[in-house]
């Protein structure tokens, strides 16, 4: 696999095609090429969690994490989402981006079955933060996706939560990492966007946050302050 | 830096034509990925059933050894293997990756996806064990590579064993969703 840089990888991701209509009770937005790039990017370089593995992208949308994992030549990719609308135009983007290790499901993930458990080697996703009538769901999907991941979790949380998950983590025995702090600014052309979508963030920071499943030796570390740059 | 100042392209990006399985893949508009040359797997033969589906990828064996039934009030362990009836099947030629291949062996359920390959009328070839010595063997592993990877269902049922409960699969996608009551 031809080794892809940081803006190469950023630049193809903006190629991704996402929601006409965010529905803005399931929190629809995507995640923006720049984060999906830097996120995927460390995870595949510092991490080695997505060459030859196999992957799930809980709360899926249109496929920006799965089709970025595949990019970096991930073994196997699965996203799964509620909507169906969002499931066609991520399966239009696979089509157009002619990959063929990607498989989709639709479902309800907080209804996922208990005995898929360690199916997948890494998750990786950017879950619905609990904004709309739906308190609690961003933690609900860190522990499926903990159940069904054999190596790590990777997910992007608001970081007034970081606590909060701290303490889960600790209940659950899973060792917790937050391995960046990235703003979700967003430049003058998505203007349209904010006014369109509720739902958009502008200055929400929000922590990337790997959580290990096993204990592992103190070479990871820990960027609480950190920024990440192209 | 955060951000970029460039404009973010908006979706209109030109969608490729409808693919070929045999087709060199030219990158996408200004992205530079590896082009995929879609190869045919070796040792089994490419079905005369190819078909240019035009779309995202059918339901793979390897999600189908992968997915549970979630119908609540399963006895512990139940709902796997679900039972699938087909009614579009195709095969889509797909990149052989022995070492990701040979890391998936051990922990893929094995019989269960001898018997699904069977039931689209793919029959793997395949052994009731994997050998001991199957890293080494190519052609095992391209056996493998191809139940796994490249039988796609893109239409038809999964059936929970257990409740009988079906999950439609259409354009590829299984739909688990359950109703409000089964829930």
């Amino acid at each position: 696999m031809k080794k892809l840089k940081l803006k190469e990888l950023e630049s193809c991701l903006q190629q991704v095609d996402t929601f006409e209509n965010p529905k803005l009770l399931l929190e629809q937005y995507p995640t923006r090429p720049h984060i999906a790039a830097c996120m995927l990017y460390t995870i595949h370089n510092t991490f080695d969690d997505i060459e030859n593995k196999t992957i799930a992208d809980l709360g899926c949308g249109c496929g920006m994490l799965s089709i970025g994992s595949a990019m970096l030549g991930a073994g196997f990719s699965v996203g799964f989402d509620i909507d169906a609308d969002a499931l066609e135009i991520f399966n239009s983007n696979i089509e157009d981006f002619e990959l063929t290790n990607i498989n989709m499901v639709q479902c309800d993930v907080c209804s996922l079955s208990d005995s898929m458990s360690e199916t997948f080697d890494t998750v990786i996703m950017n879950p619905p933060f609990g904004t709309k009538h739906n308190k609690g769901i961003d933690m609900i999907f860190l522990k499926t996706a903990l159940q069904m991941a054999k190596t790590a979790v990777y997910s992007l949380h608001k970081t007034s939560t970081r606590q909060h998950i701290q303490k889960k983590a600790d209940e659950w025995d899973v060792k917790m990492e937050v391995i960046a702090e990235l703003r979700y600014d967003l430049p003058a052309s998505y203007k349209f966007h904010k006014k369109r979508s509720l739902s958009q963030r502008t200055t929400c920071p929000s922590a990337s946050l790997r959580v290990p499943k096993y204990s592992e030796p103190a070479t990871c570390f820990t960027h609480k302050e950190a920024q990440l740059y192209c | 830096m955060v951000g970029t100042s460039k404009p973010a392209p908006l979706n209109h990006v030109p969608r490729s034509m409808t693919s070929s399985p045999l087709r060199v893949s030219s990158p996408r508009h200004g992205c530079p990925v590896t082009v995929v040359t879609a190869v045919q797997s070796g040792a089994a033969p490419l079905s005369p059933e190819v078909t240019q589906t035009g779309g995202g990828a059918g339901m793979k064996l390897l999600t189908h050894n992968l997915l549970c039934s979630n119908v609540r009030g399963l006895r512990p362990g139940g709902g796997f293997p679900l039972r699938i009836q087909a009614s579009d099947v195709s095969v889509r030629p797909v990149p052989f990756n022995a070492a990701f291949v040979a890391r998936l062996v051990p922990r893929l359920r094995w019989g269960a996806l001898l018997e699904a390959a069977e039931s689209l009328g793919h029959p793997s070839e395949l052994p009731p064990e994997p050998a001991p010595d199957y890293e080494g063997d190519e052609a095992f592993l391209r056996r493998v590579h191809h139940v796994l990877l490249e039988v796609e269902v893109l239409e038809g049922f999964l059936q929970c064993p257990d409740s009988g409960r079906q999950f439609p699969i259409s354009r590829g996608i299984p739909n688990m969703l359950l109703s409000e009551e089964e829930a």
